[in-house]
């Protein structure tokens, strides 16, 4: 598991920009990356459903 | 007909009941723009929303049991050169207090030195005031400035260590106070309020990392776990910027990384541009922890 914790917003990005970012910062968890951008894209979603159903 | 000509006189009859004000042991920072109605007013959970909201923390209750005194100028009765008096002053009510807190408590504080609020006063046989305006349904803080100063420790009486002065606005707000007798006690407001943490920068910001040092305020205990969406920019001069991640060192210590345009391309701050951090902790709804600011700078 990967000590780096990311912000949730990162799930924005696109997973190319995602990897190309990590390259930058954080090159240990490039073989990781499909794996840390899904589950911050399935936070980022869970998130906004949230927040929908607070609004409610 | 003009005041200066004359007034409707009207005696209002006389109540059957006699009652004194209790003394102030409490006063609420409320954030101008946060009317309550009768019911909100006396309602736990709308103090708890206003006091720790995720985002959006709109109220800072503070106690003053440490001592108050009320400031209010005297009215003035003039005397007239041939001996006879007449009020020629029109005091504006204002209090100092001496705040419940430590040190770190203070120092925060003093960040809201100047601030303009509404304030909801507190007193000791548990009654709460605000004003309502006439004709108007929404109760509110009365309008304050806020003053925060330190001093040197006081050898004489330590109790009046951490001085607020609160400023009010109008006179006319006193005139239509709005008191009433909630079912909570101010301490029951106080626990709302997020536990505190200090923030401590130990490596300065330089290309996307600094290092931080995180800390419970009250016993001084590092704080673990926090992860970057615990990281909120409050200010920058730069667009979207954000933490984007958060290496725990141990022992509360956490290399961050500050970056701008986290959205789209996140990259280093230029030169020059800045991002405040506070660190917060949440259940879902509210902050249970809230730290002081720390800005750091791209040199």
């Amino acid at each position: 598991m990967s000590k780096v914790k990311y912000n949730t917003r990162l799930g924005n990005l696109s997973l190319t920009k995602f990897k190309a970012w990590i390259v930058k910062n954080h090159k240990d968890d490039l073989d990781k990356a499909e794996t840390i951008h899904k589950g911050l894209v399935a936070k980022l979603k869970a998130k906004s459903e949230a927040a929908k159903a607070a609004k409610k | 007909m003009s005041e200066f000509c004359g007034k409707l006189i009207v005696f209002a009859g006389r109540s059957s009941f006699n009652s004194l004000m209790a003394q102030v042991i409490g006063i609420s920072l409320v954030k101008s723009g946060n009317a309550f109605t009768r019911l909100t007013f006396i309602s736990s959970s709308e103090w708890q929303t206003l006091i720790a909201l995720v985002d959006a923390m709109n109220a800072l209750p503070l106690s003053i049991k440490r001592g108050f005194e009320n400031t209010t100028s005297e009215v003035a009765m003039e005397e007239s050169n041939v001996g006879f008096k007449e009020q020629t002053n029109l005091p504006i009510p204002s209090l100092k207090g001496y705040v419940d807190g430590n040190y770190c408590d203070y120092r925060n504080l003093n960040k809201l030195n100047g601030q303009e609020f509404e304030v909801v006063l507190h007193l000791k046989d548990g009654m709460q005031l605000g004003t309502q305006e006439v004709g108007s349904t929404a109760v509110e803080g009365l309008k304050a400035t806020v003053h925060f100063y330190f001093g040197l420790p006081l050898a004489e009486n330590r109790m009046q260590s951490y001085p607020i002065w609160i400023n009010f606005e109008s006179y006319e707000e006193f005139l239509n106070l709005y008191v009433v007798k909630p079912t909570y006690t101010l301490r029951k407001l106080l626990s709302y309020i997020p536990v505190g943490m200090n923030v401590e920068t130990t490596v300065a910001l330089s290309g996307t990392a600094a290092t931080i040092f995180v800390t419970t305020r009250g016993d001084g205990a590092p704080v673990t776990g926090l992860d970057a969406d615990d990281m909120n920019i409050l200010a920058s001069n730069a667009d979207d910027v954000g933490i984007t991640a958060v290496v725990e060192s141990g022992g509360g210590f956490y290399i961050i990384d500050i970056e701008k345009d986290i959205g789209d391309t996140p990259a280093d701050l230029d030169t020059g541009e800045y991002a405040t951090l506070q660190v917060n902790q949440d259940d879902a709804t509210n902050y249970t922890h809230a730290s002081n600011s720390e800005t750091f700078t791209q040199p």
